[in-house]
């Protein structure tokens, strides 16, 4: 088992991949690139400040799939429990300003909870985290639409406020992205849970028998990324004012992109966070270099198309024949 | 895989182990059964019965290539992407007309050959795990119809294939069904019975212990993806004659079903175990309960709900099977 | 051992859990200060009203003309000229106006001709357009309007994706860039300048009234809206729904989701054939889920109850000759160049109104064959008012 998981130890390019590198020097090449064709457009603070905005929801719920990823599971109902978060979100606040800390404090406790769903069915019950959190995606996704088939709620003037101001060209969401990188990112490296994060998803037999409590960790894995995902949808609905139940349709795929791209190993135990972020900050620059070189339209799913899986091809972690 | 069962032990076993993984469904299949028998007696009229059938038919086709492709530890999200591709080649080379039927045939298969390659080469050439690479095929294959027709696909499907989406032998049982069904018994006969179904077997067990047995696993990996794409193709040529329209809006929800059938019927995620009885089942179970909400007047949401709450159901039951003691060595690691 | 000793702490620490987030949201019930939603501009200095109105109710007299509905009254609207000395502007680079353009995107034949009749027209203006697709998700528009407002384009049409780009488009505008919605509505706390669309709570409204018509007031129905949560289904199935229960003999007996494909269509006919034999009329948003259904019923050797819908070439092909009866409409896609023509109206300072209702033709059975277009795209909405070396160019028709 363990013998399949290694990598081959191999050229350069396979450990700058590893490693996280080598997304971020494709993201280098496209960042000279576009300043050179349109350093002003590029560069203006406005077009940044839509750039930095556009990857705050895909790069929290890109953190939480990372650890999930890393322990050697996968999570595919994130997409639909930000969906359902900010709809809640909005719903709950309804515009009422004395609601919104309990509401935000109690959406980012949902996400927390069924996060804790997907962890119980995985690492209690042992079932195939594909298989548990695609029943989740539907599920969750059938509540969101149960809860209002049409856009509704609305939040207050001070997520709105909040989701759009800025110091500089960065907006203040933005720095909750940062915060929860740098949180996870000490979470992962200076705990024994972190450590273990890795140890289970390198062998779960092993980790087991050095006496690792697997059962917690994959549990407070899943809860990680379920916290991350409320926030997520908290940030949406402060984004876009207004619930609605399709928000967050197909972010798990785009996070599990950026995940991938990263250099992380889907099936568990190695991968780096500098890389995941990596592949959140290229994901976010193609999105935003479609508009700002003003791509034919028809084109532009082909192109998205062709960048992912050219990027998919040369960045994944080979498995050792 | 040191714990992997003796041959003696396995005839038995693995004989009890396959009654059992089709208890589940079954025991599932009998609860929507009867509970439709007393919410919505409809259900059994022939009018709907006959919609049951077409359902199992055109679910049940792709979710053959989806079995063939988790069998071997891998999956398929591209399925629903051929069967679109396939409706556009259709009209686009066709726009209606029987003269060009058979080069619009012969492309649809050229283009299902080609998913099918993309598809195994990024998973057995490059280690791209099956879910990223198939996602990343599915991507491209919409910008290529997007790019292709301008956005816009339309145009009518030839009339000379209409016989295969909404014809009915003898007047009652709907081609789809039929032809799900004789692809049904082609598969199963190849996985039971011939050397490439034990080969299959092996790779999705054990990849390393069968190429060490000398099989070749990168041929058969890859030879799933493109059997996968090939009947997607089949259920995309059903599923375009069943209007005679170009119709993309029907494809995401068939690439999931296709997965929920196969693993409501106890198809493994993990690879080579389940057999096409499985799959059957699945289907079957699947199509009576989409079927039977319709039929109760459930939203999206509720749809939704119980669609999901099934698979997390169907696999706790896998899991407990696999639990008890003596039958199987249990969950299996990470591949 | 370690799983029932962690499972005993995550119960206690699930129910703490539920009990907190519970405790919240109950306080948070118990909050009665809503946050008011924004002053309606006030009506008294409204100019020219009367001529503008007189615009509005004619969309609504010219589909109760056609559908023969006696009975046919606008819901109330208001609609008033834009003071166009705030907006009037020179282009702000080079010689000529760039217009940004926040489309849908090309996922449907609509999407498509909505984005190409915007650019067919601004390039006989000679004005440059920005452009950026949303692919129909409101959330990539919010991203998608905030970077075209950092290009800083003299105006800027938005095709709203939903509500939520609300605040984002209020955003815009208070930048300075004045924008015009179209095809589509957002609440007044958007900002937006002006607003150009078909109704949609008319069209939801007219189908239900010719229905109606038809059966005497009396009969089963089925509703056959679009996808669930999409505002351009659930507006037409919300005003269905309040005309429908105006008629206390008529029944909805239920209501489903076509995600306006024939296939889906098709699938959910068969079973309404099944589970209510003896349906009256069927309330569709659209052509082709009318195209579903009318298969369904020949196949099954029914005739077709009436039926409404968009009026899809396809569905008009695909009946003629046949016993059908219906009632169809369009919400066209060609109006995005009177969006551009707005726009533009603003930034050089010449009359325009708030709101701009847009008229298109709307038929039944009886006329059907006198706007079917054998030379188009089954696509197309009938009749297109798009000019025709754009229906050719984007090989929608034959030339």
């Amino acid at each position: 088992m363990s013998a399949a998981t290694v990598a081959r130890p191999g050229p350069s390019l396979s450990s700058l991949v590893r490693g996280g590198g080598a997304v971020w020097v494709v993201v280098a090449v496209m960042v000279v690139w576009l300043s050179a064709v349109r350093g002003g457009g590029f560069w203006s603070t406005g077009n940044l400040a839509a750039l930095l905005s556009g990857a705050v929801v895909l790069g929290l719920v890109a953190l939480g799939q990372h650890i999930v990823v890393l322990t050697g599971g996968i999570d595919l109902s994130v997409g639909s429990m930000v969906t359902l978060t900010s709809l809640l979100t909005a719903v709950l606040i309804n515009g009422y300003p004395i609601r919104t800390v309990p509401v935000v404090v109690a959406i980012v406790l949902i996400g927390a909870l069924m996060g804790g769903i997907n962890g119980s069915l995985v690492s209690i019950a042992g079932l195939p985290p594909f298989i548990v959190t695609l029943g989740m995606l539907y599920l969750v996704s059938g509540v969101a639409l149960t809860v209002s088939p049409t856009p509704d709620g609305r939040v207050t003037s001070a997520l709105t406020g909040f989701a759009t101001s800025t110091f500089g060209p960065v907006p203040a969401p933005f720095l909750v992205l940062l915060a929860s990188v740098v949180v996870i990112w000490a979470l992962l490296t200076r705990t024994a849970w972190g450590r273990h994060v890795f140890a289970v998803g390198g062998d779960q037999h092993a980790a087991r028998a050095v006496g690792i409590g697997t059962t917690s960790v994959l549990m407070r894995a899943y809860v990680v990324s379920g916290t991350l995902a409320g926030l997520a949808g908290v940030l949406l609905a402060a984004r876009t004012a207004i619930g609605s139940p399709t928000a967050g349709t197909g972010l798990e795929l785009s996070a599990i992109t950026a995940v991938v791209i990263g250099g992380t190993s889907l099936l568990g135990g190695r991968g780096s966070l500098l890389g995941t972020m990596g592949g959140v900050a290229l994901l976010s620059l193609i999105t935003n270099s479609i508009t700002l070189l003003q791509f034919p339209s028809t084109l532009t799913d082909l192109i998205r198309g062709l960048i992912i899986i050219a990027a998919v091809a040369v960045f994944v972690v080979k498995r050792k024949e | 895989m040191t714990d992997a069962p003796t041959t003696t032990t396995t005839t038995t076993t693995s004989r009890l182990s396959r009654l059992s993984s089709v208890l589940a469904p079954m025991a599932g299949l009998a609860t929507v059964l009867l509970l439709a028998a007393v919410t919505t007696p409809q259900l059994y009229t022939p009018e709907v019965m006959r919609l049951v059938l077409f359902q199992i038919g055109i679910i049940g086709i792709a979710a053959l290539g989806q079995t063939l492709v988790l069998l071997t530890g891998g999956i398929d999200l591209s399925i629903s992407g051929a069967i679109a591709l396939t409706s556009v080649v259709l009209a686009v080379t066709t726009n209606g007309s029987d003269d060009r039927l058979v080069t619009a045939l012969v492309l649809s298969v050229v283009a299902g050959l080609t998913v099918g390659l993309v598809n195994g080469a990024l998973v057995v050439l490059r280690g791209v795990p099956p879910f990223v690479a198939t996602f990343a095929s599915f991507v491209l294959i919409q910008g290529v119809i997007i790019a292709w027709t301008g956005g816009a696909p339309s145009g009518r499907i030839p009339d000379g294939l209409s016989w295969l989406g909404s014809g009915r032998l003898f007047d009652v049982i709907p081609v789809p069904v039929l032809v799900f069904g004789v692809l049904a018994v082609v598969v199963g006969v190849v996985l039971e019975r011939s050397t490439a179904g034990r080969r299959l077997y092996a790779t999705g067990l054990n990849r390393d212990a069968a190429r060490l047995s000398g099989v070749r696993t990168g041929l058969v990996i890859g030879s799933c993806y493109v059997a996968s794409s090939l009947l997607g193709v089949v259920a995309g040529l059903v599923n375009a004659s069943f209007t005679g329209y170009v119709d993309a809006a029907l494809v995401r929800s068939l690439n999931l079903d296709s997965i929920a059938a196969a693993v409501i019927g106890g198809i493994a995620l993990t690879g080579g175990r389940g057999r096409i009885g499985n799959t059957l089942i699945g289907v079957v179970l699947l199509a009576v309960l989409l079927t039977w909400l319709i039929q109760l007047g459930a939203g999206g949401g509720a749809q939704l709900i119980v669609s999901g709450a099934v698979i997390v159901l169907a696999v706790f039951m896998q899991g407990r099977r696999l639990r008890i003691p003596g039958t199987t060595a249990g969950k299996k690691g990470q591949q | 051992m370690t799983n029932i000793a962690f499972s005993r702490r995550g119960h206690s620490r699930t129910i703490a859990t539920c009990l907190g987030v519970a405790a919240l949201v109950a306080v948070a019930g118990c909050s009665t200060e809503q946050e008011g939603s924004a002053p309606q501009a006030s009506a008294e200095d409204c100019l020219n009203a009367d001529e503008a109105q007189a615009a509005y109710q004619s969309s609504w007299s010219s589909v109760a003309e056609a559908f023969e509905l006696e009975d046919f009254q606008p819901t109330d609207e208001q609609v008033c000229q834009v003071d166009t000395a705030t907006w009037k502007a020179e282009p702000k680079q080079g010689d000529s106006y760039r217009v940004a353009f926040a489309a849908q995107g090309p996922t449907n034949s609509w999407g498509v001709l909505s984005d190409e009749a915007l650019r067919y027209h601004a390039d006989e203006l000679g004005v440059d357009v920005l452009y950026a697709a949303a692919n129909g998700d409101a959330t990539t528009q919010v991203d998608n309007i905030q970077q075209l407002a950092s290009q800083n384009p003299d105006a800027m049409v938005v095709v709203p994706m939903g509500d939520g780009i609300s605040g984002q488009v209020k955003a815009a505008v208070d930048q300075g860039i004045p924008v015009v919605l179209c095809s589509g509505v957002l609440p007044s706390s958007s900002g937006a300048v002006s607003t150009v669309t078909r109704q949609y709570d008319l069209l939801g409204s007219a189908y239900a009234e010719w229905i109606a018509k038809k059966l005497d007031g009396k009969g089963k129905v089925a509703i056959l809206s679009g996808l669930a949560g999409v505002p351009t289904a659930e507006y037409q199935k919300a005003a269905a729904e309040t005309t429908f229960e105006k008629y206390p003999d008529i029944e909805v007996v239920t209501t489903q989701y076509t995600e306006w494909s024939p296939t889906v269509a098709k699938t959910v006919a068969q079973n309404l054939i099944a589970s209510y034999p003896d349906l009256d009329a069927i309330w569709s948003d659209s052509g082709y889920g009318a195209l579903g259904v009318a298969q369904a019923y020949e196949e099954a050797g029914k005739p077709v109850p009436p039926i409404t819908g968009d009026a899809i070439n396809d569905f008009i092909l695909a009946t003629d000759g046949k016993d059908v009866q219906y009632a169809l409409s369009t919400f066209p896609p060609e109006m995005s160049s009177t969006c551009l023509d707005t726009a533009l109206g603003l930034v050089k300072g010449e009359p325009v109104l708030d709101k701009v209702y847009i008229d298109s033709p709307s038929f039944t059975d009886a006329d059907g064959a006198t706007y079917a277009r054998k030379d188009c795209d089954g696509g197309l909405l009938v009749p297109s008012s798009a000019p025709e070396p754009l229906l050719t160019e984007l090989k929608m028709c034959k030339a």
